[in-house]
């Protein structure tokens, strides 16, 4: 686990979002395109029209893929910032015991 | 009642008992656990989730009963392999909410003490008027959508058990609102994994009856060329290029501004769940949206010479007519987990809402006296808000509306035009000010629901489309004109 600041916590967010827009991106083109581009060909893939299996069962695969890869190269751990609840929770503790 | 039928009741009677058994034992095992506020535990589960839970009730909360009987069905006898790409677009929704909401609003909900989408927006925006809008209009569409559920799932009752719907509606809410009223957030997730799992198992016993009935797909593209031709094309059943297109906007990605998802980026336990959710949840999120929808367009070929009153009834059908009574009613668990598991989140993000965002912060505000009466009777308010709200919707489904699959689309649409930009610009975009945020909304919901009411639709393409373009045209034109000096210190310190 990485130690950040905030600041390079919000920074590090804001490439991890780009990064899964990007992500969503390709998906999305393969989808639509396969779908439309293959959708007169006549020929059944696994009981599936072949544009169908192309474009669907492509883009999940590639969601799962791509979802490995954004882990692996993009997304980091960091803390949350637990400090704030954590001290609400220590105070509340405190707080039962001194009854 | 036929013998099979009641051995169906039985199943259904039992699968429920089960989850409220274990949405009440587990819940109070982990509120016990935590030392957090009460709001905390009941509102957001103590943040304590793990990937796997958090992955499961995203995908729960969010497949519903179109996914598992009104979509499947209307592949079977109306669109064919196009309601399964339809479908398909779903695939990344899972990643989508989580890798674009989920470490912000950890972050900022974490800092600010939010446990709903209003708390986020309230910290981000400081705008009072932005928070009692979205949250009426958030409490509409939940309503909306609520009532497509109750609906639902009722009718699937009635449909394998021969109930009349208003018992099958009355035995549904109760034990729904029973555990999601005395559980809390922590049920609602819980529950929500356990439904997961039972989506899944019931996919899987659904695509492998339907295979094993079908027998060889070449037969049965020929019965199906005769029964719903164009069953094997993208646009030859009645989709336009434009409404396919629309579908990619309404879930596949305004679907990050559905405030039932988006709130369970406050609930996560740290960033390495997130991480395991939004694998484990695009795995899961596809297998069951692609799986139902190419088993339902396939038993399409199944249903032959049979007359439904609308394709909602065709699922329920195909499963009496190819599984054993037994197996049949474990199946129907499915798509009653995925009402279960919609209908919970919306209840306790609604009770959630009400409570701290609109009496909470408006009415006891910091008047002394006023807030310890508060503090002290939270939880029996909230217990009796969740409640109230869940009666509400029942009463109203009592006399229901048309086919689900539309309703519910109809909800989504109008949480998304109304969550969507404040959202997602409230995450990039730093002239992102609050009246930029209220005029998105309130445009984007006025253009979405005029677009709906006159059917305003060019080349076949969705209200969302015009009510998310044109809000976020608001957005950023009423943001550049707005933030003159920047935003507060304040926000900028928080949440960016």
């Amino acid at each position: 686990m990485e130690q950040m600041t905030n600041e390079q916590k919000h920074k590090q967010i804001l490439k991890e979002v780009k990064a899964t827009f990007i992500l969503i991106a390709i998906v999305a083109a393969w989808h639509i395109g396969f779908g439309f581009l293959l959708e007169d060909i006549d020929m059944l893939v696994l009981g599936m029209p072949l544009w169908f299996f192309v474009s669907t069962i492509g883009a999940f695969v590639i969601s799962v893929i791509g979802v490995v890869i954004l882990l692996a190269k993009v997304f980091k751990n960091f803390d949350l910032g637990d400090e704030a609840e954590n001290a609400e929770a220590a105070a509340m503790k405190g707080g039962e015991l001194n009854d | 009642m036929t013998s099979n039928q009641i051995i169906m009741l039985l199943i259904i009677v039992a699968y429920l008992a089960i989850n409220v058994v274990v949405g009440m034992f587990f819940s109070k095992k982990q509120d016990k656990a935590s030392d957090l506020s009460f709001e905390k535990k009941y509102f957001i589960g103590s943040r304590g989730m793990n990937g796997v839970v958090l992955a499961m009730t995203t995908v729960a909360t969010y497949a519903s009963v179109s996914s598992f009987i009104s979509g499947p069905g209307a592949a079977a006898m109306t669109y064919g392999f196009s309601q399964a790409w339809v479908a398909g677009v779903q695939v990344g929704a899972a990643f989508l909410v989580l890798g674009v909401l989920g470490k912000k609003f950890a972050v900022v909900s974490r800092k600010t003490g939010a446990v709903t989408v209003a708390g986020y927006l309230k910290a981000r925006y400081k705008s009072d008027a932005l928070v009692i809008i979205t949250t009426v209009i958030m409490l509409v569409f939940f309503v909306t959508q609520m009532i497509a559920q109750f609906l639902g799932g009722a009718t699937l009752i009635e449909s394998v058990t021969g109930l009349p719907y208003w018992l099958a509606l009355v035995i549904f809410a109760f034990v729904v609102i029973l555990y999601t009223a005395f559980g809390g957030f922590t049920a609602v997730v819980i529950t929500d994994t356990f439904q997961g799992i039972i989506m899944l198992v019931g996919t899987f016993l659904f695509l492998f009856f339907v295979v094993r009935e079908i027998g060889d797909f070449e037969t049965m593209a020929v019965v199906l060329d005769s029964e719903l031709p164009g069953w094997d094309t993208l646009t030859g059943t009645g989709y336009t290029p434009g409404g396919l297109l629309s579908f990619w906007v309404l879930v596949g990605i305004g679907v990050i501004g559905l405030p039932q998802t988006a709130v369970r980026g406050m609930g996560f336990k740290n960033t390495k769940s997130l991480h395991t959710a939004m694998l484990v949840g695009t795995v899961v999120a596809g297998f069951l949206m692609i799986g139902m929808h190419v088993g339902g367009a396939w038993s399409g070929a199944l249903i032959t010479g049979q007359e439904f009153a609308s394709s909602d009834y065709v699922i329920p059908a195909v499963i009496q007519q190819i599984m054993p009574v037994g197996v049949a009613g474990i199946f129907l668990a499915a798509p009653m987990a995925a009402v279960m598991s919609t209908v919970s989140s919306l209840l306790i993000l609604a009770s959630a809402s009400i409570v701290k965002d609109l009496w909470g912060t408006y009415v006891v505000k910091d008047d002394g006296e006023k807030k310890a009466r508060f503090e002290k009777n939270l939880s029996k308010s909230s217990l009796a808000v969740t409640m109230l709200i869940g009666v509400i919707v029942f009463v109203l489904t009592l006399t229901p509306p048309d086919i689900i699959f539309w309703v519910n689309l109809f909800a989504m649409g109008g949480l998304e035009c109304c969550f969507f930009w404040p959202l997602v610009g409230g995450v990039f975009y730093k002239k992102g000010t609050r009246q930029a945020a209220i005029t998105s909304t309130l445009i984007g919901v006025a253009v979405y629901v005029i677009s709906y009411q006159f059917g305003l639709t060019v080349w076949g393409i969705n209200a969302v489309v015009w009510g998310l373009l044109f809000g976020g045209i608001a957005y950023f034109l009423v943001g550049k004109m707005t933030c003159r000096d920047g935003l507060d210190q304040d926000v900028l310190e928080k949440c960016f």
